[in-house]
């Protein structure tokens, strides 16, 4: 029963996203899993605090909390365990980036991995770029080619293009409702 | 607002923190607030993949984030309502929890 989903990427996606991912991979930081659960907490405990003045991270780990305190807990509770499912996320995809006769294959169980890491690198993307409202998103549609914006907007919109590529095919051969458009947010 | 909280299918039904005050009682809301960068499709998707709810119903969920700002996704106790803003910051979607009114 398990479905495939196939990828038209060349050689050139697959390297642009494999080089976008291990940036994701350096940035959230996590230390690599272990067999010992206890070399894992004690990697986990050691880990290099998030920069949270770096607008990437501090889109990619929002605050769940108006209240300090609790917000604080939150932190404590759930940050060590986000940046590894971030982290292994991106390590699933690398795995899988290997493109053979212009096509990358997925497996079905590994599509929400795809998702959000595809998603993820999108959030960094527009962090970096400053695009916090829809108006600096329009504002960047249509950039000269001599503004240095102008290659990761490009980046930018095909990462959008592949990850309705990614949610379209999660809805599979099912008889719902598909969502109505693709047009950003 | 008149809006009817929506419960995800099978919460988990989790113990309370020790040494919490009676407020920790109140149930509460999680919020996902609109964002310029996420994509329509993404964000129905996320509603139908992690709370599994049908598709239409997600995407109902999904326009109403889009045209109010936010809406509510789900209610519940704390500790439930922290898994599924947990959830949606893995999926990276701008998401915040508070007691409901």
């Amino acid at each position: 029963m398990s479905r495939e989903v196939r990828l038209s990427l060349g050689s050139e996606e697959t390297a642009l996203l494999d080089w976008l991912a291990r940036r994701l991979l350096d940035l959230v930081d996590a230390p690599a899993p272990a067999d010992d659960p206890l070399a894992d907490w004690e990697a986990e405990r050691s880990a290099t605090p998030l920069d949270r003045d770096n607008p990437v991270l501090e889109r990619l780990f929002p605050p769940a909390y108006d209240d300090l305190a609790l917000e604080a807990e939150y932190r404590r509770l759930s940050e060590a365990g986000l940046r590894r499912g971030k982290a292994d996320d991106a390590r699933l995809m690398l795995a899988d980036l290997t493109s053979v006769d212009g096509q990358v294959v997925i497996a079905e169980d590994r599509l929400e991995a795809w998702l959000r890491t595809v998603n993820a690198l999108r959030l960094a993307l527009a962090a970096r770029l400053g695009l916090n409202t829809a108006r600096q998103v329009e504002a960047v549609e249509r950039l000269p080619r001599s503004d240095p914006r102008h290659d990761p907007v490009l980046v930018f919109h095909w990462l959008g293009q592949l990850l309705e590529t990614l949610v379209v095919a999660s809805w599979g051969n099912g008889d719902e409702a598909r969502p109505t458009s693709a047009e950003g947010r | 607002m008149t809006e009817i909280p929506l419960s995800p299918a099978g919460g988990t039904a989790l113990a309370d923190r020790p040494g919490e005050a009676p407020t920790a009682q109140r149930p509460w809301v999680c919020l996902v607030w609109d964002d310029p960068v996420n994509t329509m499709s993404y964000v129905t998707h996320v509603f139908a993949s992690h709370f599994g709810y049908p598709v239409a119903q997600a995407e109902q969920l999904m326009w109403r984030v889009h045209t109010r700002g936010k809406a509510i996704v789900a209610s519940g106790d704390r500790e439930t309502i922290e898994v599924h803003v947990t959830a949606m910051h893995a999926y990276g979607l701008w998401s915040t929890m508070e007691p409901g009114s």
